[in-house]
């Protein structure tokens, strides 16, 4: 066996070694990240909506997690971030898309004096920046993951922004109350 | 020798590109064509929420939240299909179209017991203004595709 045959068949063995050790998982199932996927619709009271709710209904989604090459995989700020939000008033029709620009996974704190916010839950800070053209001074929600025992929730929620069309939102904390899902699920993985 | 690095060097390209996961993000509403219709119940338009991360491989994870609508009938509110989808799998067969898997919990807002477990493939196709169609597939029946009228959706790798 010559010494190029030798060269090829470690080679070759490197290869098979690293099929053997992928092949067989999910993307998923070798990524222990902290991540997170939500999606949703609550309530944001608003006075001109009107009985009986007096209040608006968002609807939103959003994937996010630190990139590999982060040094810290539970915080991080562009560009070692991952992730999207889009966030959408159906009756105002503000709505605004981007990226997201900061991670921070941590035990929730929401509203001390509601009763059934949730607090010491997994929960995430998601900042982002919009990328449709909107103007985004500000967009910032805590998403608290509240398994089991109740809906998921959108907490701090701090929106200052004007969307591509002209239509503003600002939402400034503590003037927003923290809301409960009414519908959809908030997932924060590998974060306890 | 130099044949071997070329062959490594695509065959690390390869693999790299194998594990881009995309996101698929949508707050978005839409209408359904006329006749569109599910259990009986005739459709008006739909809602959604979509937060995915969807793996090459064709694993994924996430959650849609989707309102099937019903259509008014003289004024009263009309009746409001909640679909809450979990995902397993996931592929994108374009750069602008996102399939999506699982099983999917159905209440069909009459007071009845919510149907669970039933299968559900949306395929999402996003438009140059982010807007597009979503396509339903719900245990064994198939809805025409709803065209995106109002919020946005997007299909993009993780990174970008």
């Amino acid at each position: 066996m010559g010494r190029n045959h030798l060269r090829q068949g470690v080679w070759g063995l490197a290869l098979a070694t690293c099929f053997a050790l992928l092949g067989h998982q999910t993307a998923f199932a070798w990524d222990n990240r902290p991540r997170v996927e939500a999606s949703g619709f609550f309530k944001k009271p608003d006075f001109a909506v009107g009985p009986p709710s007096f209040a608006d209904e968002v609807k939103f989604g959003v994937t996010g997690r630190c990139r590999k090459d982060s040094p810290s995989p539970t915080t991080c700020t562009s560009p070692p971030t991952e992730g999207r939000f889009e966030f959408f008033n159906t009756f105002t029709h503000f709505k605004i898309k981007g990226k997201i620009t900061s991670l921070d996974f941590h035990p929730s704190v929401c509203d001390p004096f509601s009763p059934t916010a949730p607090q010491g839950k997994p929960a995430v800070t998601v900042k982002g920046t919009c990328d449709d053209g909107a103007a985004c001074a500000n967009f910032q929600l805590d998403l608290v993951d509240n398994d089991p025992g109740g809906p998921d929730w959108v907490c701090n929620m701090s929106i200052h922004a004007v969307d591509k069309a002209g239509r503003p939102e600002d939402d400034q904390t503590p003037m927003d109350p923290d809301q409960p899902l009414i519908r959809g699920k908030i997932h924060i993985r590998n974060y306890d | 020798m130099k044949k071997l690095t070329v062959l490594l060097i695509a065959v690390l390209a390869i693999a790299g590109s194998a594990y881009a996961d995309t996101s698929t993000t949508a707050s978005a509403q839409g209408t359904y064509p006329s006749g569109t219709s599910f259990n009986g119940v005739p459709l008006g338009g739909l809602q959604i929420a979509s937060g995915v991360i969807t793996a090459a491989d064709g694993a994924a994870e996430g959650h849609l939240a989707i309102s099937l609508i019903g259509v008014s009938v003289l004024g009263a509110p009309p009746q409001v299909i909640s679909v809450e989808a979990s995902a397993t799998g996931g592929t994108q067969t374009a750069p602008n179209v996102s399939t999506i898997s699982g099983t999917c919990t159905i209440d069909l807002g009459t007071g009845t017991p919510p149907l669970t477990g039933v299968p559900f493939l949306a395929t999402i196709t996003t438009d140059a203004n982010s807007q597009g169609t979503v396509a339903l597939v719900l245990g064994a029946t198939t809805l025409p595709a709803a065209t995106i009228g109002d919020g946005s959706m997007t299909i993009a790798d993780m990174g970008d």
